[in-house]
């Protein structure tokens, strides 16, 4: 048990710190959803051009070939600089390219790998409908195999950026006759094909990346599918449990600056009673024990990657640290409303921009699969419960 | 960078762990005269001649050279175990005594002749060559010496030189509670370092860790054989959720725990604040997962035949032992940050 770094390790750290301080951009990222496409996309670009996109893919497919080690270093340098967030390109880098690497064919991974690395194609998720949330499994979006294309007829809903993605990574029922989770098939869907149209959804705290998309027998080609037909569902459980491995370490370290700036905060602010929120007892106990916490996420976090390095799939584990990722961050959210009080209601001063991420902080639990289904998958797969509901 | 135990240490825990299950098992309605008959003068001569009291102490001072990170795999078994928290008395004693160029004591301590109550500081601790304050010592009947610490160092007192104290009844009633005044008690054996409460708030966490594991554990497995409308009830999402939280809670505060031992035993600047965080957290995880393991259990979890009582007990004390959750949770706000 150690926490040494190897002389390679600390002369990467030491690169990367130093290109970006001299790279990332000095403007914040754009409120408007199309300008903030634009930057997000010069950014990744900028990534791809200096070899750090993609740190731990293959080199063949544009990637830097390094180890999980170093692409952990690099999410938490990156964090720690306070350069820009994934944004457009979470679903390319964390969810379709590496589902692609494990699953893809070589024609799939040597077209797309590369143009998600260079951010030359923007993907979106195509999971959830409106009858299969939390059971995704029941999906009804139909694909009827036609020659060497699937026509692809129904719905699909929270697919972020789906009005300004190219790429869709699709569930779709190919065999009705099968039971749920044996009839669906992970397909690869052009969003510019005709037939597939997106509408923007406004959510609670203003921002509209959500659309629902709408599929009127879309044809795309069966070369598009990923694994086989009809084993998707495991191709998809795949790409969600990188959701959950290293791409969090990113969010972590974001965290724990939020609770550094929610402690300054709290010597910044004076409650109703002339006293200074950090001299309250109950505040101090409340952001010591968040303190406390976000070690104990930390260390969490390199347990997982210490696991990572022996399983090239990240296991059922990475829910324990999604879960606790999405409370610990809620709960950060609804101290800072303790503190400030009134002073969180006015949306047009500085501490009132906590009260917007409050707000958009109540997707934290819901979005990339529920609390309550994290719970599930913990009890089944980790300690091994009886399933059924 | 690995957090987890490597191979060299799996093997050295699973030898430990092999001998715990054979002699500490952990039973439901077990007499408390047998449990203590158990865990008397043979047990600790027993583990003493595994190398489990100076594991972490040098070779030159008569221990076996392992670190603080083993001791903490060591002591979450002895948490999960239920070991007398005598255990902290005799490994954190022994160094005590060896680092204050004392040892023949440190010897006898770590050949398990000698046995090592702890103190649990009440009011006005003052610990160096003369102990003074209000304490309550845990597991100090039928001890040869006591354990005190404060931020300020640690001392080791002969049991002869407390003078007569007032006996308690321990809410773990498995260790005795005795409460002392003292006002100048001389210390067979002194430093002037918080080392050794940095390392007894990671050793009793390491516990703590154990305890909430354990608590997890039973419950699981209560939660797999008890039917009740027609199923096992693990499989209500009602009890499956609440023992999925108990897992987070393990996961997080194992985790924190071992990374705190490296950080303490390699002196990182993060160490106060790890070792802060893992003390407090250790212990709401102990105590969350411990009465959460009784609510699993039904009825049946109140009844003394049953196991989750133990733990609920232990991880009470465990608490109070070198700074309880509340005050480290506050220390962590003052501490530097990461």
């Amino acid at each position: 048990m150690d926490l040494d770094v190897s002389k390679e390790e600390r002369e990467f750290r030491e690169k990367v710190r130093d290109w970006l301080q001299e790279n990332k951009p000095r403007e914040a990222r754009p409120r408007h959803s199309r300008d903030a496409v634009a930057f997000d996309k010069a950014w990744q670009r900028k990534l791809f051009d200096a070899g750090y996109a993609g740190v731990n893919w293959p080199k063949e497919f544009g990637g830097a070939g390094l180890s999980t080690i170093e692409q952990f270093i690099w999410h938490e340098e990156a964090a720690l600089a306070d350069s820009p967030e994934i944004g457009i390109n979470f679903v390319g880098i964390n969810h379709a390219g590496p589902t692609l690497i494990m699953c893809g064919t070589d024609e799939q991974c040597s077209f797309h790998l590369p143009r998600i690395l260079s951010a030359e194609s923007i993907w979106c998720q195509g999971f959830s409908e409106p009858g299969a949330g939390s059971d995704l499994a029941s999906l009804s979006t139909r694909g009827v195999i036609d020659g060497d294309e699937i026509v692809v007829t129904g719905q699909k809903i929270w697919t972020s950026y789906g009005n300004l993605a190219k790429y869709q990574e699709l569930l779709i029922r190919t065999d009705p006759e099968s039971p749920k989770h044996a009839g669906i098939t992970w397909i690869i869907a052009d969003m510019e094909a005709k037939g597939v149209e997106a509408r923007p959804i406004r959510q609670m705290g203003g921002g509209e990346e959500f659309c629902e998309v709408f599929y009127d027998e879309a044809r795309f080609p069966i070369a598009n599918v990923v694994g086989q037909i009809n084993d998707g569902w495991n191709v998809a459980r795949a790409t969600l449990s990188f959701e959950r491995g290293t791409a969090f370490t990113a969010s972590q370290i974001r965290l724990a600056q939020r609770v550094e700036a929610l402690i300054d905060l709290a010597r910044d602010t004076a409650l109703p009673s002339g006293k200074f929120a950090i001299n309250d007892d109950y505040f101090a106990y409340e952001l010591g024990r968040m303190r406390a916490e976000i070690r104990a996420m930390r260390a969490m976090t390199l347990v997982n990657m210490s696991r990572l390095l022996h399983q090239p799939q990240p296991g059922p584990e990475g829910s324990m640290l999604k879960l606790y990722n999405s409370d610990l961050s809620q709960r950060l959210s609804r101290l800072s409303m303790e503190i400030l009080g009134a002073g969180a209601l006015d949306r047009s001063t500085q501490a009132g921009e906590w009260g917007g991420a409050f707000l958009g902080n109540h997707s934290a639990s819901i979005g990339g699969g529920t609390s309550e289904i994290q719970r599930n998958i913990i009890g089944e797969r980790v300690l091994g419960l009886p399933r059924s509901r | 960078m690995n957090l987890l135990p490597d191979s060299e240490q799996t093997q050295l825990l699973d030898a430990a762990i092999d001998f715990l299950r054979k002699e500490a098992p952990v039973r439901g309605g077990e007499a408390l005269a047998a449990v203590r008959a158990r865990m008397g003068r043979p047990f600790w001569k027993n583990i003493a001649e595994l190398g489990w009291i100076g594991l972490g102490l040098s070779e030159d001072d008569g221990g076996v050279g392992y670190t603080l990170a083993e001791e903490a795999l060591f002591f979450r078994e002895f948490g999960r175990y239920l070991v007398s928290p005598a255990i902290l008395g005799a490994v954190l004693g022994a160094r005590v005594a060896a680092q204050a160029g004392k040892a023949e004591i440190a010897e006898g301590i770590i050949a398990g002749d000698k046995i090592v109550g702890v103190a649990i500081n009440l009011r006005d601790a003052r610990v160096d060559e003369k102990v003074s304050g209000s304490y309550q010592v845990i597991e100090g009947e039928g001890a040869d010496f006591i354990l005190f610490c404060s931020e300020d160092g640690a001392a080791l007192v002969a049991a002869s030189q407390l003078g007569a104290g007032r006996d308690g009844v321990c809410l773990d009633d498995r260790v005795g509670l005795t409460n002392f005044a003292l006002s100048g008690a001389a210390a067979a054996a002194c430093v002037t370092s918080s080392d050794i409460l940095r390392r007894g708030m990671i050793l009793t966490a390491a516990m703590l860790a154990g305890v909430a594991e354990a608590s997890r554990d039973v419950a699981v497995e209560y939660a797999k054989t008890r039917v009740q409308f027609g199923q096992a009830i693990g499989g209500f999402q009602a009890i499956k959720h609440r023992l999925s939280d108990m897992a987070v809670r393990c996961e997080a505060a194992t985790s924190l725990v071992f990374h705190a031992a490296i950080a303490v035993r390699d002196g990182l600047p993060i160490a106060a604040l790890d070792a802060a965080s893992a003390k407090a957290f250790a212990g709401d995880a102990a105590m969350e997962n411990a009465s959460g393991s009784v609510q699993v259990h039904g009825g049946m979890g109140v009844t003394e035949q049953m196991t989750p009582h133990l733990y609920v007990k232990r991880a009470r004390l465990l608490d109070q032992l070198f700074g309880d959750h509340r005050s480290h949770y506050v220390a962590a706000l003052a501490a530097p940050a990461a």
